[in-house]
């Protein structure tokens, strides 16, 4: 018996009762079934009531039934040990030690005082059994607790980026079934995602993730079966998995793919063998995560699809000008650096680059004579310019995926702070601030850039430049967030810097 | 036997928890907020504090800088209790001596693994 199952039953409780019937210097002890002593009042089972039990159990004359038929031995100096059966697992009897009963008692008290130590005996197993019980449920409440978060971090996966998702999902599996290791190990390269129970470390954890991207992984994705390994000594071992001493499970995920990855369970040997049931979870969750990751699969190239279309059509419309090759993807990278630097959140952004990236798209409908036309424009063909921004808005406009913040961006990219720009003649908040962020990325990027009718600056001339005509063209807070970034973080301004440069070197 | 102290605010939470943590040989005394825990780590020693992040009257975060200002050589060890550790909080834990996060949702048996690895076993 533990401490604290010893603590639970409140013996002194117990005893307090024993001292009103018994006499206030009476001691009690507990005894297992072999009539050794489990628990004494006097503390030390050895010394007191215990040591004379032990003394007694020696010379095999406890527990005893004596003349009157009572659990009752009686000693010398007029001391008396009273006893009686406790029906519980780990306790077999309790006694009481009697200095002296006064008066010399008759049969009749005699009695009534065993059957209080009958009564005794019946609470102390009632309390076991209870306790017992008690903790069977918090141990269910715990497996219960356990598989709750289970299902949660099902759920998370298919929320959450896959790596970190499925990190959080192995290790409640781990804990769940109670194993050392649970790893998702995905081909070709063997890629392995895995948690130890409770994040503890096994010392041969590197072996063992070797070992199972190697052989395991190719005999479970063809057989497409899912396979445990109890035993020690077990012919498949030889050519399957480590002599390494754990039990394997391991299951296919079927996640659309030729070769599939597989989910493993590794349990140290002398822990218990995997069964059935280990088997059935295994294979829902794999089949769980298998959906999950065919559905992250497709969205993913569905999103590439996305991102080479648009590629495709910025290309078109830079390959109608020479000189603005590469200017949409620096005008997208200067935006989200100033993005970044006025603390935009992660929604935001993603409209800004689609804003920015496609803020000229609608050059397409400009005729290349006027685009491409080296020295200066007629005032037509300046108003016939004009109208890209307008045009990119109504080309965006028909994409339901680009929200309203990154199409007004295209739209207002070349309105003027003092409202003299284009297309509506906007002025200062009136432009929507995508817009104002992608103006200043655009001229900065053609400053930079060698045009058909000029020369390129350089960056420092180029910064310096932009914040002379920060409230006038450009809104001076934007301007400042992007200056300010430039200076104060050497790695904006090393990316943009490249950025520009590569394109004039 | 080692002593945890259980700051949560959800009761069915804590009372899970408590039955769980005593079951595995800790003695467990609970608080609802940051402000009851405070008074009673004040009055008595234990071994280990477990404290959830959000917490309405004092959350975690501000229990955690009264005991550094106010308890000044604490010998216990702390977990926090909170759902996806951002950087924010990563960066203010790195500055924390034996204190340690443990990720919501909450589990029982990873809690009791850990306290059993800090508090060198139970009892």
């Amino acid at each position: 018996m533990s401490e604290r199952e010893l603590k639970e039953l409140h013996l002194e409780k117990h005893h307090e009762l024993i001292r009103f019937a018994f006499g206030r210097d009476s001691a009690f002890a507990l005894c297992d079934h072999e009539g050794a002593p489990v628990w004494t009042s006097s503390g030390a089972p050895e010394e007191g009531i215990g040591g004379l039990i032990s003394r007694l159990n020696e010379a095999g004359l406890a527990w005893q039934v004596d003349e009157s038929g009572l659990l009752r031995r009686e000693l010398d100096g007029g001391r008396a040990l009273f006893y009686e059966r406790v029906a519980a697992d780990d306790i077999g009897w309790l006694a009481v030690l009697v200095e002296r009963l006064d008066p010399q008692p008759d049969a009749g008290r005699l009695r009534s005082l065993s059957e209080t130590l009958v009564t005794v005996a019946s609470c102390i197993a009632d309390e076991l059994r209870l306790n017992f019980e008690l903790d069977n449920l918090a141990g269910e409440l715990e497996r219960r607790s356990e598989e709750l978060n289970l299902v949660y971090s099902l759920n998370e996966l298919a929320r959450a980026e896959p790596p970190a998702g499925l990190k959080a999902l192995l290790g409640h599996i781990a804990l769940y079934v109670g194993v050392d290791l649970a790893a998702f190990v995905s081909p070709p390269q063997g890629m392995t995602t895995y948690a130890t129970n409770a994040g503890q470390t096994l010392p041969d954890l590197d072996l063992l993730l070797v070992e199972m991207q190697a052989n395991l992984l190719r005999f479970v994705a063809s057989s497409k079966k899912t396979l445990i390994l109890n035993d020690r000594v077990e012919p498949r071992r030889q050519y399957l998995f480590t002599h390494l001493p754990y039990k394997v499970l391991a299951c296919p995920v079927a996640d659309g793919s030729d070769v599939q990855p597989m989910l493993v369970l590794l349990r140290r040997q002398e822990g218990r063998d995997f069964l059935a049931s280990d088997r059935s979870l295994a294979t829902v969750i794999a089949a769980h995560v298998g959906v999950t990751l065919r559905n992250y699969a497709a969205v993913e190239k569905m999103r590439r699809f996305g991102d080479q279309l648009a590629g495709a059509l910025i290309g078109a419309v830079e390959a109608k000008d020479p000189y603005t090759a590469g200017h949409s993807e620096r005008v997208q990278t200067v935006s989200i650096h100033i993005g970044r630097a006025l603390g935009m959140e992660r929604s935001d952004l993603e409209d800004l680059f689609w804003g920015s990236v496609m803020h000229d798209v609608g050059k397409i409908g400009i005729p290349d004579v006027i685009l491409a036309k080296p020295g200066k424009l007629t005032a037509d063909e300046y108003t016939f310019i004009q109208t890209h921004p307008q045009r990119s808005y109504e080309i965006l406009s028909h994409i339901d995926h680009l929200r309203q913040n990154a199409l007004e961006g295209a739209r207002f990219h070349h309105e003027r702070f003092d409202g003299g720009g284009y297309p509506l003649g906007l002025r200062a908040r009136e432009i929507p601030l995508h817009a104002r962020i992608i103006a200043v990325a655009d001229t900065y990027d053609a400053m930079t850039s060698s045009r058909s009718y000029r020369t390129a600056l350089a960056h420092e001339a180029t910064i310096a430049e932009i914040e002379r005509v920060a409230g006038t063209q450009l809104d001076p807070e934007v301007v400042r967030a992007f200056a300010g970034a430039c200076r104060s973080d050497p790695a904006v301004r090393e990316h943009i810097r490249f950025r520009s440069d590569r394109k004039d070197g | 036997m080692k002593s945890v102290l259980l700051v949560d605010d959800e009761p069915h939470v804590s009372r899970v928890a408590k039955l769980s943590l005593e079951r595995a040989g800790y003695e467990v005394e609970l608080a609802s907020n940051g402000e009851e825990a405070m008074a009673v780590l004040l009055a008595r020693p234990f071994d280990a504090l477990v404290t959830d992040i959000q917490m309405p009257r004092m959350d975690g975060r501000e229990l955690l800088e009264q005991i550094e200002a106010r308890i000044p050589d604490r010998k216990f060890f702390i977990f926090i209790v909170t759902s996806r550790p951002d950087d924010e909080h990563r960066e203010w834990a790195e500055t924390l001596t034996r204190t340690e996060f443990i990720e919501k949702p909450l589990s029982l048996r990873h809690l009791i693994s850990r306290l059993q690895h800090h508090l060198g076993g139970a009892g």
